[in-house]
């Protein structure tokens, strides 16, 4: 039994193998200008979905009203 | 409300454009990512802002009653969740950048911010759970007390203690020997666009909640 409480069981996980594919390789690229793009747009797009969802609940309680 | 939305409409473009454009300093790993600062940071700021102002509505709810102060409580809370999904998955894109995984469990801060997500995500669950309006109010503002106090516990108290690749935690320099002098030049006009935004959401939150809760 290899004791992994006290040391680790390896440098490195054995699962983890550094993947290299085209969207690692772009958002590495530019001194890593591509990650606050993607931060910008990860908050555009759950605030827009926010909005969306007060939009479709809205949409619901006018139609509730005109019946 | 009707002032304050176009202040921060166009407040945030201005924070985005000098978040964008300002010169900043060369930091190893981080590189130009730091700017992340002005975004990923004012997400936990606002949230923390919400659920705080939650909490006071809440008590005020519980001092007097009234339900129209759980409705706040209720928007404002949820508003604070929206802004802590965003901090969360905005943290896991820059941390697989710059710390190599998208996600660690060595990482204090990070799972403890998202055991805070569940604490409100509950908030929600209890609400939905009770029919009555005035019962459910009450259960929800004694239930957000609880988890507002825990807050401070698990996001600043415990990731302190222990080691963590957050700046400010064991062995990492804390946000006031790290920053730049000219990130702090956006990052705190930021922080304020951002809980301004927040709060033009809770309003619209709000709006929604008082409608329907005049319709049923």
């Amino acid at each position: 039994m290899t004791d992994t409480l006290t040391t680790a069981y390896a440098e490195k996980w054995d699962g983890a193998t550094e993947s290299t594919n085209w969207f690692i390789q772009f958002m590495n690229s530019n001194d890593l200008s591509f990650v606050v793009l993607g931060v910008s747009l990860i908050i555009w797009f759950v605030l827009l979905g926010y909005l969306y969802s007060i939009d479709s609940k809205l949409n619901r309680l006018e139609t509730i009203d005109k019946k | 409300m009707r002032v304050l939305k176009h202040i921060v409409a166009v407040w945030m473009t201005l924070v985005i454009i000098a978040g964008f454009l300002i010169p900043i300093p060369d930091i190893p790993i981080l590189e130009q990512s730091a700017r992340n600062l002005f975004l990923h940071v004012p997400m936990w700021m606002a949230m923390y802002a919400m659920f705080l102002a939650g909490l006071v509505y809440s008590i005020r709810f519980l001092n007097d009653g009234k339900l129209d102060h759980d409705t706040k409580a209720a928007s404002l809370t949820q508003v604070g969740i929206v802004f802590g999904i965003c901090g969360l998955l905005t943290g896991a894109l820059w941390a697989r950048f710059t710390w190599g995984t998208w996600w660690t469990f060595a990482e204090p801060k990070m799972n403890l911010s998202a055991l805070t997500l569940l604490l409100f995500v509950s908030y929600f669950i209890l609400r939905s759970a009770v029919d009555d309006p005035r019962k459910r109010a009450k259960l929800a503002a004694v239930y957000n007390v609880f988890a507002v106090t825990t807050v401070p516990f698990l996001l600043y108290v415990i990731p302190r203690q222990l080691p963590s690749l957050h700046p400010g935690a064991d062995g990492n320099p804390a946000f006031s020997e790290v920053t730049a002098p000219e990130l702090r030049l956006i990052f705190y006009p930021a922080v304020i666009g951002f809980i301004g935004l927040a709060v033009v959401l809770t309003n619209l939150s709000y709006r929604y909640r008082t409608l329907k809760n005049q319709q049923s």
